[in-house]
C-alpha cells in the first residue's frame, strides 16, 4: 500500500464513491455529502446540482460568436428561403403569380419578398364567406364527437375568419396587397431567427445539458425553422392567393404562431426528455439532485 | 382607418405585450429558483413537538361515491384521535351521503357530521356553519374526493406552531392519472402549479396561495374577518388575500402530498376551470386595491399578489389583443411594421405562451417525470381550451357584479368506480 503509514492521505486520494463503498463495507457511517449522493432525495425540496460556471461561460461565449456570424449573414439565409419557396411554389403551381421577387429594407438588411396576387371580393362576396364561416364555427362547436381542446382550437380558428370576413364586409377595403403581406412575413421571419436563439440559450442554462447539447438546443430550432419557414410561406401564399385577404389574419394570428409555439414546445419536450432519461440513469450514482 | 384608432389599438397591443412579458419573466424566475436555488423548508423538523388539537372539515354535496374514501383515510391518520374532531358537512345532499355519514358518526365518536338542509347551499356557506361547531382553534379542510395520507394532518397542523401563520396549504397530486388524456394533462398542470409555482412563491417569501382543498387556517382569524363570503366562489383566494392584507402568512407544504380525483371528462373540466376563473375574478375585484395599499406587504409581495389576482384576466387580454391585430392587419395599419410592434407580436403570440410550458416541463423533471414530457405539446391545445373556459368565467364574474346576486355553487362530478 502506497499510503500504508498515512491513512488520511490515502483517504484523500481515493475517489469519493470508492470511499463511500469502503466505509459502508466497514460498517462506518458515510460522510453526509457522499451519503447525499447515494440517497434518493424526496422530490419536495430537491434541486439540480450546480453546473460548472466556466463551462457555462465558455458555451455562452461560443453561442454568442456563432449567433453574431449568423446575424451578419442572416440576409443570405432569408434570401435563400425565399428562393426555395419560389421554386417550391412554381413546382406546386400555386401562388406567386409571375414568380418575381421584390425587395424591402428592414433592420439594415435587404429582404426579397415574393410578389403574388390576392383576390378581392365585393360586399356580397364577403357576406357569403362570413355566413359560411359562421355556420362552420357553429357546427364545430356542436360536434361533440371531436376531442374538446381540438374542437375549441378549430372553432377559434374559424371564428378568426368569421371576424375577418365581417370586418371586410363592413369596411370593404383590404389594406394590403400580396407584396405588403409577403414583406410582413419576411420581417417576422428575420426577427424570429435573430431573437429565437437568445431565449433558448437562456432557458437552457437552467438544465444540466452538456455544451454540445446546449448549443444544439440554442441553434437547432433556427435550423429547423429555416425549412419550416418555407412551408409556412407556401401556406401563407396559398391561403392569400386562393382564399383571399380575409384568410391572412388566420395565418398571422393563429396558425403561424401556434405552429411556431407547438414546434418550440415539441423541441423543448424532446430536450427535456433527453435530460430526464440521463438523470434517471445517473440518479443512483448521485450528482443529480441536492438539497 | 382613423389614425387615432390605429394609435389606440397599437397602444393596447403594446400594453398586452408588456403584461405578457411580465408574466413570462415571473414564470422564468419561479422556475429557475425552483430548479437551482436552496428551497425554503416547511415545518417538518418539528414534527415531534406537542401536537395541537384540530378540527377537520369535509364539505360534501352528493358525494356518495367518495365520502367513505376520505373518511376512511382520515380515520387511518396517525394523528391522536383524542386531539382530532372530524366534521363532514352534508350540504343539501340528495343521494346516500347522509346515510354514510350517519354510519360513520355512530361508529366513531370523533366524527360529528353536520347536516345542512336549510339556508344557502355552497362550500363557503357550509364551511361557515361548520366552523361555528368546531371545537378547536386549528381547522383543516379537505375536499371530499381527497385521499389524505396517514401523516397529512400532522404535517399541516405543525405549521401553526409559527404564530405568524394564518393558513397552510399542502400539495395536490392527481391520483387517477391513468384515467384519460385529460387527467394526464391535469397532472402536468398541477405539477407546474405546485412543484414550481407554489414552492417558489413560498421560497421567495411572496404570496403562496391557500387552496381550500387540502389546507387549514386558524378559526379565530377566520371569524375575525367575518368568515367565508358565500357570494365568492373562490373562498380560498379570498381568504389568502384577507390574511395577507392583515399581516398573516400562508405556509406551503410541498412535502404534504394529498391525492385528488381529477375530472375525466372535458365538459366537467371546462365547468371547473370556468368556476375557478369566476371565483378568482370575484376575489380580484375585492382585493386588488387593498393588496396595493396594504402596509403589511412589501413591494415584491404586492407585485406578486397583483399578478396572481390578475392571472385569469390574461387570456381575455390575449384574445382582445388578437382581435386588435386582426383589425390592424386588415386595415393595413401593420404594413409599416415597426420593430417594436413586431416584437410585441412575437412576445404575445409565441414566447408569452411558451413560458408556462417551460415551468411545467421543469416541474415534471423535478418530480422525476419521464414519459409524461411527451405530452407537453398537446398542452398547447389544452391552453386554447383553458382560454375559453377562463373567458367564460370572467364573463360570469362581470355579470355577478352587474346583478349583485349570489352565484349558484356548481359541484364537480366524480368519476371514482
Amino acid at each position: 500500500m502506497r499510503f500504508e503509514n498515512d491513512p488520511e492521505m490515502e483517504r484523500q486520494s481515493t475517489p469519493r464513491e470508492e470511499q463511500a463503498s469502503l466505509r459502508q463495507a466497514q460498517g462506518v457511517a458515510t460522510e453526509a455529502s457522499v451519503a447525499a449522493g447515494r440517497v434518493l432525495l424526496h422530490r419536495a425540496y430537491r434541486r439540480l446540482f450546480a453546473q460548472n460556471r466556466w463551462v457555462l461561460l465558455i458555451t455562452v461565449l461560443v453561442a454568442a460568436v456563432v449567433h453574431y456570424f449568423f446575424f451578419l449573414n442572416v440576409e443570405w439565409f432569408v434570401w435563400k428561403m425565399c428562393v426555395y419557396a419560389q421554386q417550391a411554389g412554381a413546382f406546386l403551381d400555386f401562388g406567386a403569380r409571375g414568380g418575381s421577387l421584390g425587395y424591402d429594407d428592414y433592420m439594415w438588411r435587404r429582404l426579397y419578398p415574393l410578389v403574388f396576387d390576392i383576390p378581392e371580393f365585393d360586399r356580397l362576396g364577403y357576406l357569403i364567406r362570413f355566413l359560411i364561416c359562421g355556420v362552420i364555427a357553429l357546427l364545430l362547436a356542436l360536434w361533440r364527437g371531436l376531442n374538446a381542446p381540438i374542437r375549441l382550437f378549430l372553432v377559434t380558428t374559424v371564428l378568426i375568419c368569421t371576424v375577418s370576413t365581417l370586418y371586410l364586409a363592413i369596411v370593404q377595403d383590404l389594406g394590403f396587397d400580396g407584396f405588403e403581406i409577403s414583406k410582413l412575413y419576411l420581417r417576422l421571419v428575420l426577427l424570429t431567427w435573430v431573437c429565437l436563439p437568445i431565449p433558448f440559450l437562456l432557458l437552457s442554462l437552467g438544465f444540466p445539458f452538456n455544451p454540445i447539447e446546449r448549443l444544439l438546443v440554442t441553434f437547432l430550432p433556427v435550423v429547423y425553422d429555416f425549412g419550416f419557414s418555407i412551408v409556412r410561406y407556401l401556406v401563407l401564399i396559398w391561403l392569400a392567393s386562393t382564399l383571399g385577404g380575409w384568410a391572412v389574419p388566420l395565418f398571422f394570428v393563429i396558425v403561424g404562431p401556434l405552429m411556431m409555439v407547438v414546434f418550440y414546445i415539441c423541441f423543448f419536450s424532446l430536450a427535456m426528455k433527453r435530460v430526464a432519461d440521463r438523470m434517471r440513469r445517473d440518479e443512483v450514482k448521485g450528482k443529480v439532485w441536492r438539497l | 382607418m382613423n389614425p387615432f384608432l390605429v394609435w389606440i389599438l397599437q397602444l393596447y397591443i403594446y400594453f398586452v405585450a408588456v403584461i405578457m412579458m411580465v408574466y413570462m419573466i415571473r414564470h422564468v424566475i419561479f422556475t429557475f429558483n425552483r430548479l437551482n436555488k436552496n428551497q425554503r423548508r416547511f415545518y417538518h423538523e418539528i414534527l415531534d413537538s406537542e401536537l395541537p388539537p384540530v378540527t377537520i372539515l369535509v364539505p360534501m354535496h352528493n358525494e356518495e361515491v367518495v365520502a367513505e374514501g376520505v373518511l376512511r383515510a382520515l380515520i387511518e391518520s396517525d394523528y391522536p384521535k383524542d386531539l382530532m374532531e372530524i366534521i363532514p358537512i352534508d350540504d343539501h345532499s340528495t343521494d346516500r351521503t347522509e346515510e354514510i355519514l350517519r354510519q360513520y358518526g355512530e361508529r366513531y365518536p370523533y366524527i360529528r357530521p353536520l347536516y345542512r338542509r336549510t339556508g344557502m347551499r355552497g362550500k363557503p356557506a357550509g364551511l361557515n356553519d361548520a366552523i361555528e361547531r368546531a371545537s378547536h382553534e386549528i381547522v383543516l379542510v379537505f375536499d371530499a374526493d381527497y385521499q389524505p395520507p396517514a401523516d397529512m394532518v400532522k404535517q399541516l397542523a405543525m405549521a401553526f406552531v409559527d404564530p405568524e401563520v394564518g393558513a397552510v396549504m399542502g400539495r395536490v397530486v392527481p391520483e387517477n392519472t391513468r384515467g384519460s388524456l385529460l387527467t394526464r394533462i391535469i397532472d402536468l398542470e398541477r405539477s407546474g402549479g405546485y412543484q414550481v409555482d407554489q414552492q417558489a412563491r413560498f421560497s421567495l417569501n411572496l404570496i403562496p396561495q391557500y387552496g381550500g382543498t387540502v389546507g387549514g387556517f386558524r378559526k379565530s382569524v377566520l371569524l375575525s374577518i367575518g368568515g367565508f363570503n358565500p357570494r365568492i366562489l373562490a373562498e380560498d383566494t379570498d381568504l389568502t388575500y384577507a390574511l395577507y392584507t392583515r399581516g398573516w402568512q400562508v405556509a406551503y407544504a410541498n412535502r404534504a402530498e394529498c391525492y385528488e380525483e381529477s375530472p375525466e371528462d372535458w365538459g366537467v373540466r371546462f365547468r371547473q376551470v370556468r368556476r375557478w376563473a369566476r371565483g378568482h375574478t370575484q376575489a380580484a375585484f375585492r382585493h386588488f386595491l387593498p393588496t396595493l395599499g396594504s402596509k403589511y406587504l412589501n413591494f415584491w409581495q404586492k407585485l406578486d399578489g397583483v399578478l396572481l389576482l390578475g392571472v385569469y384576466a390574461v387570456p381575455t387580454l390575449l384574445l382582445t389583443a388578437i382581435l386588435c391585430h386582426i383589425v390592424l392587419l386588415l386595415s393595413g395599419a401593420v404594413a409599416p411594421f415597426t420593430l417594436l410592434l413586431a416584437a410585441a407580436f412575437i412576445i404575445v403570440n409565441a414566447y408569452g405562451n411558451f413560458a408556462p410550458f417551460f415551468e411545467v416541463g421543469s416541474a415534471t423533471l423535478l418530480d422525476g417525470g419521464h414519459r409524461r414530457l411527451w405530452l407537453l405539446p398537446y398542452m398547447a391545445f389544452a391552453f386554447v381550451f383553458n382560454v375559453w373556459a377562463v373567458v367564460g368565467g370572467l364573463k360570469d364574474a362581470l355579470l355577478d357584479v352587474a346583478r349583485e346576486g349570489t352565484p349558484q355553487w356548481e359541484k364537480t362530478e366524480r368519476f371514482r368506480q
